[in-house]
C-alpha cells in the first residue's frame, strides 16, 4: 500500500454534508488529500464498485442504506471484503460497538473527535494492515 | 466576540444544513401527530436529532448536544415501541424543537447557547424514565428529574449513557472491539450537573454568561445559497460556449477590418451574432435559475406554526401544502416569509371557525387552510385559502365606516372587491377583541406593502360561509422587470408592466372635468387622468394622445403620455449613491440608450392631491383657438 498519504483514496460517507466536510478537513490536516464523498450507504456502495478506494470512513445512521448495512455489504462481497472501514457514530453504546465489531468494522470512533483521535484510530488500522 | 473563532465556516455550514433539517423535523412532527404509529416518520425524526447532535458536538455546543440527545432517545424509545406517543409527550417534543431552533439563533450570533429551560429538560428526562409527565409548573419540575435516574434505572438507562458519552468521548472507547461502553452504574445527578457545568466552563473566555446570547441575535440575512451542481455546470458550459463564439467574432472582426466583406463573411458574422444572442439569453436564464429555490423550503415551517396556533385557539386546523416544488427567487423567499405567516395566522385566527360553530353550521369540525404555490406564465401565484366563515363585504364596509376609515360616500360606491380590500387599510380590524395571535389590525397593511415591494399584488376572494382566499401574484424574479416604454416628447421612460392594464387613445370628446380635474370614463368607471409631464414636473411639449390605464393596489388611473415604444424586459440597475424621487432605477435599451424606470407610487404620493390637471390640458390648440 502507498506510503504517501496523499495517494490513499478515501471515501467519506455521511448524509450530513457539514459532517462530510468536517471529516474531509480533519483528513486534510493529517495529510490525506485524496477524498471523495457519498451521502448514504447506497451511493457509497455504487462508488466503491466504480472506483478504487483504499479506505472507507462511514457514518452509522443514514437514510436509504445505513453504515452498518454498508459495512455488511462490503464484507459480504468478494472484491471488497478486505477494504478497511472506519465507523463513525454519535453513540458510545455497547450494543452498537459490538454490532460493528461483529460486522467486521476495522475501527470505531465517536463524535465529536479531533484530528489526533482520528489519526490514532487510522494508524492502528494501518498497522494491522501492515501498510 | 465570537465563541467560534476559526470555525465560522463550519458554523455557517452547520446552521444552513441543520436549519433545513430542523424544518423537516418540524413538518414530520405535525405529520406524526396525525399518524403517531408511523415508523418511517419516527425513524426520520430520530435521525434528524441524531444528525444535529453529531454536528453540534464538533462545535462544542454542549447544551445543544444534550437537548438533541434527550429528544433523540425519546424517539428511539418511541420507534422501538417502548413508549407511546401522547399529547403531553408531543408538547414536550415540540417545546424541545423550539428550543433547538432558539439555540440555532444563538449560534448564529456567534455565541454558545446556554442550557435549555430546566422545565423542558426535566420533562424530557421524566418521559425517558417512563414517568407520566404532567405539564409541569417550572417550580415543581426539578423533582421528577432528580428522581428519574436513581429511582428507575431499568426504564431510563439511556440518559446515563449520554453523560457517559459526553464525559468520556475518547476515554469510553479506547479499544475498538474489546472494551464495551462505560459501566452501567447511573451517575448521581450532582455529578451529571457538575459535568454539564464543567464542560460549559471550558467555553471561550469571552463568554458573557448564559442569558446574553439568546435575545441579542441580530436579524442577519442569510447570504449563502445552495445550488444544484448541475445548474452551475450549465452556467459553466454556456460561458464556455460564449467564449468560443467570442473567438469566432474576433476572427471575423480582423477579416472585416482587413477589407473582407463578401457574402460568406457577412453570413458568418450574422450566424455568430445570432448564436451569441441565443447563448447570452440562455446564460441569463441559467444564472437566474441558480437563484431559484423551491418554495417548499419556506413552506416547511408553516405546518408547525399553524398547528401551534390552532391549539392555542382551541381549533382543529390542518394546513395543506400544495406546489412545494415551485421555484422562486431566493431573495423573494425571505421577504415572503413574514407576509405568509401573517396570512396563515389570520386564516387560523379569523378565517376558520371554532369546532362548535362549524358543527352547528354542518361543516366538518376540522378546518382546512391551504397554502398553495404555482407558476402561471411569468408569474408565481401564492394562495392562502381557508374553508372558514368568509368575509362579508357589507360588514366590512360598516366596520370601516364606524372606524372612520372611509366616508359615507365612499362606502356607498364601493363594489365587493373594494370592500374586501378594506382589510388592507392600516388600522383596520373587524375583531372587536384583539387576540394575541393576530393582533389588532396591524399586519394586513404590512402584508400588502411587502408584497408590493416585491412588485407583486394581492387579491381577495371570499364567499360567506365557504371561506376566504388571499391570492398573491409575484414576478418570477426581481432582477428582470418587464416594463412598458412610454414617451414624453422624445424622451422615453419605463413603467412597470405589472401595473399596466391597457393602452387607450385620449380623445378630448371623452374627457370630462370632475371637480376641476380631467377624467375619462372607461367601461363605466370614472378614472382620473394624470399627464406624465405633470407628475414629473416637466413642461408639456404637446397634448398627450395616449392613456395608459394603470392599476395600483388602491388606485386606478390613466397615465397620459405622448407616445409609446413597446415593452422590454429591463435589467434594473440601481443608481448608486443617490436616488431621485420617483425613480426606481435605470435600464439600458437595446440601442444603448439609458432610460429611467419610474416609481409611479412614489410619484403619486409626492403629488398628493395635486395629481390631476384641468380638462383644458387635453384640448388641442386649434380647438382652443376656435
Amino acid at each position: 500500500m502507498p506510503a504517501d498519504p496523499a495517494k490513499i483514496k478515501f471515501l467519506v460517507v455521511d448524509d450530513f454534508s457539514t459532517m462530510r466536510r468536517i471529516v474531509r478537513n480533519l483528513l486534510k490536516e493529517l495529510g490525506f488529500t485524496n477524498v471523495d464523498e457519498a451521502e448514504d450507504g447506497a451511493v457509497a456502495w455504487q462508488k466503491i464498485q466504480a472506483g478504487s478506494f483504499d479506505f472507507i470512513i462511514t457514518d452509522w445512521n443514514m437514510p436509504n442504506m445505513d453504515g452498518l448495512t454498508l459495512l455488511q455489504t462490503i464484507r459480504g462481497s468478494a472484491s471488497y471484503k478486505a477494504l478497511p472501514v472506519l465507523m463513525i457514530t454519535a453513540e458510545a453504546k455497547k450494543e452498537n460497538i459490538i454490532a460493528a465489531a461483529q460486522a467486521g468494522a476495522s475501527g470505531y470512533i465517536v463524535k465529536p473527535f479531533t484530528a489526533a483521535t482520528l489519526n490514532e484510530k487510522m494508524m492502528k488500522i494501518f498497522e494491522k494492515l501492515g501498510w | 466576540m465570537s465563541d467560534f473563532a476559526g470555525m465560522e465556516d463550519l458554523l455557517q455550514d452547520f446552521l444552513v444544513e441543520a436549519t433545513d433539517l430542523l424544518s423537516g423535523v418540524d413538518n414530520k412532527l405535525v405529520e406524526l401527530e396525525k399518524n403517531p404509529q408511523d415508523h418511517g416518520l419516527l425513524n426520520d425524526i430520530f435521525r434528524g436529532f441524531h444528525t444535529i447532535k453529531g454536528g453540534a458536538g464538533f462545535l462544542n455546543a454542549a447544551e445543544l448536544v444534550t437537548l438533541c440527545h434527550l429528544t433523540e432517545n425519546l424517539f428511539d424509545k418511541l420507534r422501538n415501541n417502548e413508549m407511546t406517543l401522547n399529547k403531553e409527550l408531543m408538547d414536550v417534543i415540540m417545546a424541545a424543537t423550539g428550543i433547538v431552533r432558539d439555540m440555532f439563533g444563538t449560534l448564529k450570533s456567534g455565541m454558545q447557547p446556554s442550557s435549555a429551560e430546566p422545565d423542558v429538560i426535566a420533562r424530557l428526562k421524566a418521559a425517558l424514565a417512563g414517568q407520566l409527565i404532567v405539564a409541569a409548573a417550572p417550580v415543581a419540575a426539578p423533582a421528577p428529574a432528580a428522581a428519574a435516574p436513581v429511582a428507575a434505572p431499568a426504564a431510563g438507562p439511556d440518559w446515563d449513557k449520554l453523560f457517559g458519552a459526553v464525559a468520556g468521548v475518547t476515554a469510553a472507547v479506547p479499544e475498538v472491539v474489546a472494551t464495551p461502553a462505560p459501566p452501567a452504574v447511573p451517575l448521581p445527578v450532582e455529578a451529571v450537573i457538575q459535568h454539564a457545568v464543567g464542560r460549559r466552563g471550558t467555553d471561550k473566555p469571552g463568554y458573557q454568561g448564559p442569558a446574553s446570547g439568546r435575545r441579542t441575535e441580530e436579524k442577519s440575512r442569510d447570504n449563502s445559497i445552495r445550488v444544484d451542481t448541475s445548474r452551475l455546470d450549465q452556467v459553466l458550459n454556456l460561458s464556455g460556449e460564449i467564449g468560443l463564439t467570442k473567438n469566432r467574432l474576433n476572427s471575423l472582426r480582423s477579416d472585416i477590418l482587413n477589407g473582407r466583406s463578401d457574402t460568406d463573411t457577412l453570413h458568418a458574422l450574422d450566424q455568430a451574432v445570432s448564436q451569441l444572442d441565443l447563448l447570452v439569453s440562455d446564460l441569463q436564464n441559467a444564472v437566474m435559475k441558480t437563484r431559484m429555490q423551491p418554495i417548499g423550503r419556506l413552506f416547511q415551517k408553516y405546518p408547525r406554526i399553524a398547528r401551534d396556533l390552532a391549539r392555542n385557539l382551541g381549533k382543529d386546523v390542518e394546513l395543506m401544502l400544495v406546489g412545494e416544488e415551485t421555484e422562486i427567487d431566493k431573495t423573494m423567499i425571505e421577504d415572503l416569509s413574514d407576509p405568509i405567516i401573517h396570512l396563515i395566522r389570520n386564516a387560523v385566527d379569523h378565517g376558520v371557525e371554532s369546532p362548535e360553530e362549524r358543527r352547528a353550521n354542518g361543516k366538518s369540525e376540522k378546518s382546512q387552510v391551504r397554502l398553495e404555490a404555482r407558476q402561471e406564465g411569468d408569474h408565481i401565484v401564492l394562495i392562502v385559502a381557508d374553508d372558514g366563515k368568509g368575509m362579508n363585504p357589507e360588514r366590512l364596509r360598516a366596520k370601516a365606516l364606524e372606524k372612520g376609515v372611509i366616508t359615507d360616500e365612499e362606502a356607498n360606491t364601493m363594489d365587493e372587491r373594494q370592500s374586501l380590500h378594506l382589510v388592507f387599510l392600516p388600522g383596520f380590524s373587524t375583531k372587536d377583541v384583539a387576540s394575541d395571535v393576530s393582533g389588532r389590525g396591524v399586519g394586513m397593511d404590512v402584508v400588502k406593502t411587502n408584497i408590493q415591494k416585491l412588485n407583486g399584488n394581492i387579491e381577495i376572494k371570499s364567499v360567506v360561509g365557504k371561506g376566504t382566499s388571499f391570492i398573491i401574484y409575484l414576478p418570477l424574479t426581481l432582477a428582470i422587470l418587464p416594463v412598458l416604454l412610454v414617451q414624453l416628447g422624445q424622451q422615453p421612460f419605463a413603467v412597470p408592466l405589472s401595473m399596466v392594464r391597457e393602452i387607450l387613445p385620449i380623445e378630448i370628446s371623452q374627457v370630462q372635468e370632475v371637480g376641476g380635474r380631467a377624467t375619462m370614463v372607461v367601461r363605466g368607471e370614472v378614472l382620473p387622468i394624470y399627464p406624465i409631464a405633470h407628475l414629473l414636473g416637466w413642461t408639456p411639449e404637446m397634448i398627450p394622445e395616449y392613456g395608459v390605464l394603470m392599476q395600483m393596489a388602491d388606485h386606478t388611473f390613466i397615465l397620459a403620455i405622448d407616445g409609446f415604444m413597446g415593452r422590454e424586459d429591463a435589467v434594473i440597475k440601481s443608481l448608486e449613491g443617490f436616488r431621485p424621487k420617483g425613480v426606481a432605477g435605470v435600464t439600458t435599451l437595446s440601442n444603448g440608450q439609458i432610460v429611467l424606470i419610474l416609481d409611479i407610487k412614489e410619484l403619486l404620493a409626492d403629488m398628493g392631491d395635486n395629481r390631476g390637471v384641468p380638462r383644458s390640458a387635453f384640448v388641442p390648440v386649434e380647438q382652443v383657438a376656435a
